[in-house]
C-alpha cells in the first residue's frame, strides 16, 4: 500500500493510503485517509475486512494505533467499514461517526460496538481533533449515492473527502495518486456516476454546498485525487452530468 | 522491517477451533430444536383432545387425564427447551463469528509481526497493542467456551429427563392400544391416540438421541484437545 502525505503544517497532517498492490483482484480498490492532528488521529472510511491488515500495517508505520480516537464512515457500504470489529478490537474506546440512519445496519458489522456510534444528523456538523482542537466539517451528501451520506471538509488543510463522489475505477496503467489528464479521467468515472448517483437534485445540492468551500484537494474513496484546478473541473463536469438512471432501469 | 503482508500462517489456537466446533454443534442443535417445536405442537393437540374426551368419558376418564397431563407437560417443556436452544444458538453465533474473526486476524498479525524486527518505536508500540488485543480476544473466547460448555451440560441433563418422560408417554400409548381392542365405543379415537403418541414418541426419542450425540461428540472433541 502506498502512502502519500497530502498536507502537513507540522501539527496537522493528511495521509492518503492508496493502491494496495497485494489487494485481491476481486476486491475493489479503496483509498483510506488519515487525519493526524497533534496526538490524535481520525481515520476516514477505514475500508473492508479484506484490506484491514494492509491498512493497519501502513498506518502503523506513521502513528501509534492508540492515537486513533475516531473513525468516520461516509455511508454504510461494506468497502467503507466492514473492518469495524477488527479496528474496534484494537481501539475499543474510539468513536465512530456515522450517518444516523445507518446505525442499525452498521451494527451488523459488530453489535458489540454500537455504544461507540455517534449519530450524525442529516444536516451534518463539526468535530474537533487534536489538542489544538482542529475543526473538520461533516458536509451532507445525501443520495450521493447513499440516502444517508456525508463528505468531510477540513478547512485547515483545504481538503474535501468526498466519499464515492468523484470515484473512478482506474485501469492498471493509470494508477497515479492525482488526476493527470482530466478529460481522459472522465472516461474512468462517468459510468460509475451515471449509474450510482440516483438524483440530479441531490447531486446539484451537494455541488452548490461544496462550491462555497475553499478546496485544494478533492479526495474520493476510489481512484485518483483531484488537485488544484481539477477540483473545479470536476464540479463543472459533475454539474452538467445527467444522473438518475433509476427511471430508465425501472422500465427493464 | 519489510511492511508487506506476510503469507505465513499463524499457529492454530485450540480454543478458536473449540469455539468453531461448538458453533457447528449449536447449528445442529438449533435445527433439531425447530423440529422439537413441531413435536411439542403435536403433543399439545393430543393433550387438548384427551382433556376434551376425558370430560365425556367415564371408563377411561382417569387415563385420559393422565395422558392430557403428561402430553401437555412434555409439550410445554419441549417448547421452552427448544426456545432456549435457539436463543443460545443465536447468542453463540453473534459472539463467535465476530469473536473468531477478530481473534484470528489479530492472531495472524501478531504472529507475523512478532517475528519481524520492528523498524521503529511506533511499530513496536503497535505490535504490543495488537498483542494485547489478541490476548483479550483469546480470553473472551475462553470465557465463551466455559459458558457454552455449561449450557450444553444443562441441556444434556434436560434431554435425559425428557427421555424419561417420553418413555412414560410411550407406555400410555401402549395402554390406549390395549384399551382400543376392549372399548369398542372409543376404538377409533384410542387407536388414533396410540398411533400419534407412538409416532411422536418415536420421533422425539430419535431427535433427543441425536441431540445427546451431538453434545457427546462436542464434549469428546473438547476433552481430546484439553
Amino acid at each position: 500500500m502506498n502512502t502519500q502525505i497530502l498536507f502537513d503544517d507540522g501539527h496537522h497532517r493528511w495521509l492518503a493510503m492508496v493502491r494496495d498492490p497485494d489487494r485481491p483482484e476481486s476486491v475493489i480498490d479503496t483509498n483510506e485517509y488519515l487525519i493526524v492532528s497533534e496526538d490524535e488521529a481520525l481515520l476516514l472510511d477505514p475500508g473492508g475486512t479484506e484490506i484491514f491488515p494492509a491498512v493497519l500495517r501502513e498506518i502503523s508505520r506513521h502513528i501509534r494505533i492508540e492515537q486513533i480516537r475516531a473513525f468516520f464512515a461516509s455511508h454504510q457500504d461494506p468497502d467503507i467499514f466492514s473492518s469495524l470489529p477488527l479496528w474496534l478490537g484494537l481501539r475499543p474506546d474510539a468513536k465512530i461517526y456515522i450517518p444516523w440512519m445507518w446505525r442499525g445496519f452498521l451494527a451488523h458489522y459488530g453489535y458489540d460496538y454500537v455504544s461507540n456510534f455517534v449519530d450524525v444528523p442529516d444536516e451534518g456538523g463539526t468535530l474537533r481533533i487534536g489538542t489544538r482542537g482542529r475543526e473538520v466539517q461533516i458536509v451532507p451528501a445525501h443520495f450521493c449515492h447513499s440516502p444517508g451520506n456525508f463528505s468531510l471538509y477540513d478547512p485547515s488543510a483545504k481538503i474535501l473527502f468526498s466519499g464515492d463522489i468523484g470515484a473512478a475505477l482506474l485501469p492498471e496503467d493509470k494508477q497515479g495518486l492525482f488526476v493527470k489528464d482530466f478529460d481522459q479521467h472522465v472516461t474512468y468515472m462517468r459510468g460509475f456516476h451515471v449509474r450510482w448517483m440516483p438524483s440530479n437534485d441531490a447531486k446539484n445540492a451537494w455541488i452548490r454546498r461544496v462550491r462555497k468551500l475553499d478546496i485544494d484537494f478533492l479526495c474520493p474513496q476510489h481512484g485518483a485525487i483531484f488537485k488544484g484546478a481539477d477540483v473545479g473541473r470536476f464540479l463543472d463536469w459533475f454539474e452538467q452530468l445527467e444522473v438518475g438512471q433509476h427511471k430508465a432501469l425501472a422500465q427493464n | 522491517m519489510a511492511l508487506k503482508p506476510s503469507t505465513r500462517t499463524s499457529a492454530t489456537v485450540p480454543s478458536f477451533q473449540d469455539l468453531l466446533r461448538y458453533y457447528h454443534t449449536f447449528i445442529g442443535l438449533g435445527q433439531a430444536a425447530h423440529q422439537l417445536r413441531e413435536h411439542a405442537l403435536g403433543m399439545d393437540i393430543i393433550a387438548l383432545n384427551a382433556g376434551i374426551t376425558a370430560s365425556n368419558s367415564t371408563e377411561n376418564r382417569q387415563a385420559l387425564l393422565v395422558l392430557g397431563r403428561e402430553a401437555g407437560t412434555i409439550a410445554k417443556r419441549v417448547g421452552i427447551f427448544a426456545e432456549k436452544v435457539l436463543a443460545s444458538t443465536q447468542q453463540l453465533i453473534q459472539v463467535s463469528l465476530t469473536g473468531i474473526m477478530r481473534a484470528q486476524v489479530h492472531g495472524h498479525l501478531r504472529a507475523d509481526w512478532m517475528n519481524e524486527e520492528p523498524e521503529s518505536e511506533i511499530v513496536r508500540s503497535n505490535v504490543a497493542l495488537i498483542s494485547d488485543a489478541y490476548l483479550a480476544s483469546e480470553a473472551r473466547v475462553a470465557d465463551t467456551l466455559t459458558r457454552v460448555a455449561a449450557v450444553l451440560d444443562a441441556m444434556n441433563d434436560e434431554l435425559a429427563d425428557f427421555e424419561k418422560q417420553n418413555r412414560r408417554i410411550r407406555m400410555i400409548s401402549v395402554y390406549f392400544r390395549t384399551e382400543a381392542s376392549r372399548d369398542h365405543a372409543n376404538e377409533t379415537f384410542f387407536n388414533a391416540i396410540a398411533e400419534q403418541l407412538g409416532q411422536l414418541g418415536s420421533d422425539l426419542g430419535t431427535r433427543l438421541l441425536e441431540m445427546q450425540e451431538q453434545i457427546r461428540v462436542s464434549a469428546q472433541r473438547q476433552g481430546a484437545i484439553a
